[in-house]
């Protein structure tokens, strides 16, 4: 379990003297077994999130616990698979030295280093790149090294910082995969991002940062049939029975389909969709306007 | 631990290849007035001591190449994250650094006693290699400790070690409480400027005061490393 207890983090420069407030009393909680998202805009404190639990940085007030340790004494006992959201790593290493090198600070044993490292790169695709140098790779392939490098352990602490900028939509659905496979009930996975599309298909939880505090945390998982949900619905044409179907239902202007705004709890989008159907209306398309959390997100920073 | 030790090879590797070739071309460029017989040997000259003094010459350079951004580098390129996401000390893994830049300057150094012999004749330093090591070990320990500080450190060293010198001269210590404190303050690179291994008798107090201030200097670039979050900017 990771623990954030009333967690501020400033950084000073002193010139221009200037204090910047990173995280503003930050209190959250991650679980084992847990995938935990971190979204926010630009500068929000994700990555400053992310360095205070692995100890690279040290918050200003509150305290960071991972099982009851601090960050630091953690990772140097056990290690932690880690992806920076920037991959450094020397230019001059070739890819198999690079990973061959972070096997043995891993603690992989010198008898399956080979084996280990083997797998790695086989299964984020480097073979035919696995004797180029670090400064010889393109963004996604650094990337997708970055992300290699972080998966040589069995680590049961997981961070991904940005973990598919860069990589094409192959790499990213095989990443997504890779992530789901890494699911574990005694691990906690923590992915911070501005993909809200991806953390909403891989995150149970996520915490929405604004200007350094926590805004909202959003589970993504179902939500209740009650609520309010805002749909999407693409018509073969326009057709009477639409607005007896969906009352309120609007128009979206300058879409290139027939295409209508429609809000309501699950049963009552059902019922209407059922009677369009029934009236001889044809749909192509019905979908939601916005996820949960990319409503969740738009509302914590005040966008409509 | 162990896991560090089997990764030492490798910090030595890449301490070699990228400072060692480069310590090596300052040697060889420095000493090539005695190398290329422009420094004339007269025939009862201790050739042995003059080939130590030419290296104890060269040293500073060396120690500078072996030593600068040793910690400061890793941080500021941002390589301190994925090595220290791993289940590693990090003061053991630059005081292992550290090491690897001592080997990487004695064997640059070993390879110009080498060389010498080769061009000029064989001959041995002697206790000037004990010089070498004192030096190492003084001005490596401040270089090591401003790299976790500053960006320039090597420059800051020198600064340190010329103005130590300066002062001492401005404000002697047997004048004053001042300059008592400035001596003890700045390095005591004053105590390298005659043999700290003469043949006549060592001075073990000199002795012991380059390796105290050497020894408080490394252990505060390791409470640096130990105590000052690695992700903090500079």
């Amino acid at each position: 379990m990771i623990e954030f207890t009333s967690v501020s983090k400033e950084y000073k420069s002193l010139i221009p003297p200037r204090t910047t407030e990173a995280l503003k009393d930050l209190t959250l909680t991650i679980e084992r077994g847990e995938v935990f998202g971190i979204a926010g805009p630009n500068g929000a404190g994700k990555t400053t999130m992310i360095g205070l639990a692995l100890g690279f940085l040290r918050p200003n007030r509150g305290t960071v616990r991972i099982d009851g340790d601090t960050p630091r004494h953690h990772v140097e006992r056990h290690g932690v698979a880690y992806l920076s959201e920037l991959v450094a790593i020397p230019t001059w290493w070739t890819v198999t030295g690079a990973l061959k090198r972070y096997s043995v600070l891993a603690g992989v044993k010198e008898r399956d280093r080979t084996r280990v490292v083997g797998e790695a790169i086989e299964r984020l695709g480097l073979e035919e790149h696995k004797s180029k140098r670090v400064k010889q790779l393109s963004k996604g392939n650094l990337q997708r090294l970055g992300l290699t490098q972080a998966l040589l352990s069995d680590s049961d602490l997981v961070v991904l910082d940005e973990p598919t900028h860069g990589l094409d939509p192959l790499w990213t659905q095989r990443f997504r995969d890779i992530v789901v496979g890494l699911r574990r009930d005694d691990r906690i996975i923590i992915i911070a991002s501005h993909n809200l599309d991806e953390l909403e298909r891989l995150a149970d939880n996520v915490a929405i940062l604004d200007k350094g505090a926590l805004s909202r945390q959003v589970s993504t998982h179902r939500a209740p049939s009650g609520e309010i949900q805002h749909y999407r619905l693409v018509l073969q044409g326009e057709h009477d029975a639409l607005q007896a179907a969906f009352p309120g239902a609007e128009r979206v202007e300058n879409a290139r389909q027939v295409m209508y705004d429609v809000r309501g709890g699950l049963a009552d989008l059902n019922a209407g969709l059922a009677r369009f159907l029934a009236e001889g209306g044809q749909v192509q398309a019905f979908f939601p306007a916005r996820s949960r959390l990319e409503a969740a997100f738009m509302e914590a920073l005040g966008e409509e | 631990m162990t896991t560090l030790l089997a990764y030492f090879p490798r910090q030595l590797r890449d301490i070699v290849l990228t400072r060692g070739a480069a310590m090596l071309v300052i040697a060889v460029m420095l000493s090539l007035p005695l190398l290329l017989g422009a420094v004339p040997i007269a025939e009862d000259a201790d050739v042995g001591a003059l080939l130590g003094n030419t290296l104890q010459g060269t040293s500073a350079f060396l120690i500078m190449v072996a030593t600068y951004s040793i910690i400061g580098e890793d941080v500021r390129r941002g390589y301190f994250r994925f090595l220290f996401s791993k289940p590693i000390n990090p003061v053991l893994y630059y005081t292992q650094a550290f090491i690897a830049a001592a080997i990487t300057f004695f064997a640059v150094q070993f390879i110009m006693v080498g060389l010498f012999a080769v061009v000029v004749q064989p001959a041995w330093p002697g206790l000037l290699f004990l010089e070498m090591i004192a030096s190492f070990v003084l001005f490596g320990s401040v270089i090591f400790a401003l790299s976790r500080v500053v960006r320039l450190d090597w420059l800051i060293g020198l600064f340190l070690f010329i103005m130590g010198s300066g002062i001492r001269n401005w404000y002697p210590p047997a004048e004053s409480i001042r300059g008592k404190i400035f001596t003890v303050l700045f390095p005591p690179g004053h105590l390298l400027d005659n043999p700290l291994f003469p043949a006549t008798g060592v001075d073990w107090w000199h002795v012991a005061w380059v390796g105290g201030y050497a020894a408080i200097c490394f252990a505060i670039g390791l409470s640096l490393v130990r105590f000052v979050p690695l992700g903090t900017q500079k």
